[in-house]
C-alpha cells in the first residue's frame, strides 16, 4: 500500500535548482518567496532532499554518523601518510589543457586592456586588429605553487618567440574564498603586469590570463595571486618565479 | 524549547540541537584559528578531520560505487581542505566551504572517469524512525468492491492532504511520499523538530476526520 501511495504522490520535479541554491536555502540566505519555491520543489524531489540532507550533515549531526573510532584513526593515519609525500599526495592535480577558443577570447580581452594603457591610439587600432585575427599556437604554461608537482623541482621556463600571446594557467590547491582575484607579474622591484577582475574556475581551481609575448623581457619574473576585497589586496599565493627566455 | 506556531513564516531549527551545534561550531572555529595561526596545525586539523570525516565519507558513499574511489575522494577532499584552509576567510560557514570542496572533488572525479563507472543512483536516505503512514490504514483489497473503496479512499486522502495548510501539507507529503523522519523533515522545511511534530499530529487528526466522514458516506 505504501508503494501504491508513493507512486501516486507528487510528480518528480523535472529540473533541479543548483547546489548553490541549496546551500543558500540551507543557510537561510534566500528571500522568502525563493525559499518557498525551493521548499515546494523539495516536496516533489527526493534527489534534492538527499542533497540537502548531505549539506546538513556537513553542518550538524556529528553523532548521526556511525563511524567507528578505529576507522577514524585509520583514515587519519592514511591522511597523514598521503599528506606527508607531496608528489604522491598531489596526484589529483592533473593537468588539463584549456580549450583554444577560451584562451583566445581571454587573450584578446587581456591584450585589449593592456594596449589601452600602454600604447598610442594609432598603435592600438593596428594591434587590436592583429590580435582579433585567429591566434594560432598560443603557448600555454601551467604554473603550480609547488614545482615538485609538475617539473621535478625545475623552474618553469616561458619561451617567448613571437609577438602574439602567451597564456598562463595558475593552479590553486583549493577554491579561493575571494571571488575577485588579481595576478601580478613583477621583475625586480617593478610590477610589469597586473590583471584584475579575474576569477578562479569553480571546478578546476585555475586562474588563467593571457598577455602579449612582447611584453615580457628575458629573465626571472615573479608571479603573485592576490584576493581583492574592496580596496584591500591579500596575497593568496606566490608562485615560483618563471624564467622568460627570448 | 521553542514550539513555533503553525504556518509561521521563516523559521529555524531550535532547541537542544542548536546548543550542540553552537558548541560544535566553536570547536570548529577554534581549530581553524589554530591552524591558520600555525599553532600545532596537525592537531588542529585532526579536530576538523574527525569532526567532518563521517559527512565527507557519507557524501561519497552515496555517489561513488567503488570503495577505493570513495576512500581516495574522501582523502583528496581533506587534502584540498588542508592546503586551502589558510586562505579560508570565513565568508561562509566552514561546512558550506567543505561541502563545495567535496562537490568539486566529485565533479572532477566524474570528468576523469568513464560515464559507465559513475552509474550509481542517489538513494533516498532510509531512516530507522518508523514512518506513520496514514496510507497504511488501508489494507490491500481482495475484491472488486474493496478495490473500488480503496481507490476512493486514496483519492480522498490525496485530496484531504491538498486541503491542509501549506506547511502542514508539505510536512505531511514529505512524511508519506518520501518517508522522511521528523528530523529530516525539520531540515528540509527549515522548521524545528517540535513544529514538525505538531504539524504532523494535527495533520493526522484532520485526515482521520475527513476519511472517517467519507467512510460514513461511502459505507
Amino acid at each position: 500500500m505504501t508503494e501504491r501511495v508513493a507512486n501516486q504522490g507528487p510528480k518528480l520535479a523535472a529540473s533541479h535548482p543548483e547546489v548553490d541554491d541549496w546551500l543558500a536555502y540551507h543557510n537561510g540566505k534566500l528571500a522568502e518567496d525563493a525559499e518557498e519555491r525551493l521548499r515546494g520543489h523539495l516536496v516533489a524531489c527526493p534527489d534534492c532532499v538527499s542533497l540537502l540532507l548531505d549539506i546538513e550533515a556537513f553542518h550538524h549531526s556529528p553523532a548521526a554518523q556511525d563511524v567507528s573510532e578505529l576507522e577514524l584513526a585509520s583514515a587519519w593515519r592514511e591522511f597523514r601518510r598521503r599528506n606527508s609525500t607531496p608528489a604522491a599526495s598531489r596526484r589529483w592535480r592533473w593537468r588539463r589543457r584549456l580549450p583554444w577558443a577560451a584562451s583566445l577570447v581571454v587573450g584578446v580581452l587581456g591584450a585589449a586592456g593592456w594596449f589601452s594603457e600602454h600604447r598610442t591610439s594609432t598603435d592600438l587600432e593596428a594591434q587590436l586588429a592583429a590580435l582579433q585575427q585567429p591566434q594560432l599556437n598560443v603557448p600555454i604554461y601551467d604554473l603550480y605553487h609547488d614545482t615538485t608537482v609538475r617539473s621535478g623541482g625545475e623552474q618553469q621556463r616561458v619561451v617567448v618567440d613571437g609577438d602574439s600571446l602567451v597564456t598562463l594557467v595558475l593552479h590553486l590547491d583549493a577554491e579561493p574564498q575571494h571571488s575577485d582575484l588579481e595576478v601580478e607579474i613583477g621583475r625586480g622591484a617593478t610590477v610589469v603586469w597586473r590583471s584584475r577582475g579575474l576569477q578562479a574556475h569553480p571546478d578546476f581551481f585555475t586562474v588563467k590570463l593571457a598577455l602579449p609575448q612582447g611584453f615580457l623581457e628575458a629573465g626571472e619574473h615573479r608571479v603573485r595571486l592576490y584576493g581583492v576585497d574592496g580596496d584591500e589586496r591579500i596575497l593568496l599565493e606566490e608562485f615560483p618565479p618563471i624564467a622568460v627566455q627570448l | 524549547m521553542v514550539v513555533e506556531p503553525i504556518e509561521s513564516g521563516r523559521s529555524v531549527n531550535t532547541d537542544d540541537l542548536a546548543e550542540e551545534s553552537a558548541a560544535d561550531r566553536r570547536r570548529t572555529e577554534d581549530a581553524i584559528t589554530a591552524f591558520q595561526a600555525g599553532q600545532d596545525p596537525d592537531r588542529a586539523f585532526r579536530i576538523l578531520f574527525e569532526r567532518y570525516y563521517p559527512a565527507v565519507r557519507s557524501f561519497f558513499a552515496k555517489r561513488v560505487s567503488l570503495p577505493e574511489d570513495r576512500l581516495d575522494l574522501t582523502q583528496e577532499t581533506f587534502m584540498r581542505v588542508y592546503t586551502g584552509l589558510k586562505g579560508f576567510r570565513r565568508e561562509s560557514q566552514f561546512g558550506t566551504w567543505l561541502f563545495r570542496v567535496a562537490q568539486n572533488t566529485y565533479l572532477k572525479h566524474l570528468r576523469r572517469r568513464r560515464p559507465e563507472d559513475n552509474a550509481m543512483p542517489l538513494p533516498v536516505d532510509n531512516d530507522t524512525e518508523t514512518s506513520a503512514h496514514l496510507a497504511a490504514a488501508f489494507s490491500t483489497s481482495e475484491t472488486a468492491l474493496d478495490t473500488a473503496i480503496d481507490g476512493e479512499r486514496q483519492r480522498l486522502l490525496r485530496s484531504a492532504i491538498e486541503d491542509l495548510p501549506r506547511q502542514m501539507r508539505q510536512s505531511t507529503e514529505l512524511r508519506i511520499y518520501q518517508e522522511l523522519s521528523y528530523r529530516e523533515i525539520s531540515v528540509v522545511m527549515r522548521l524545528s523538530v517540535e513544529t514538525v511534530k505538531v504539524h504532523l499530529f494535527q495533520a493526522r487528526k484532520k485526515l482521520r476526520q475527513k476519511i472517517q466522514d467519507a467512510d460514513d458516506l461511502i459505507l
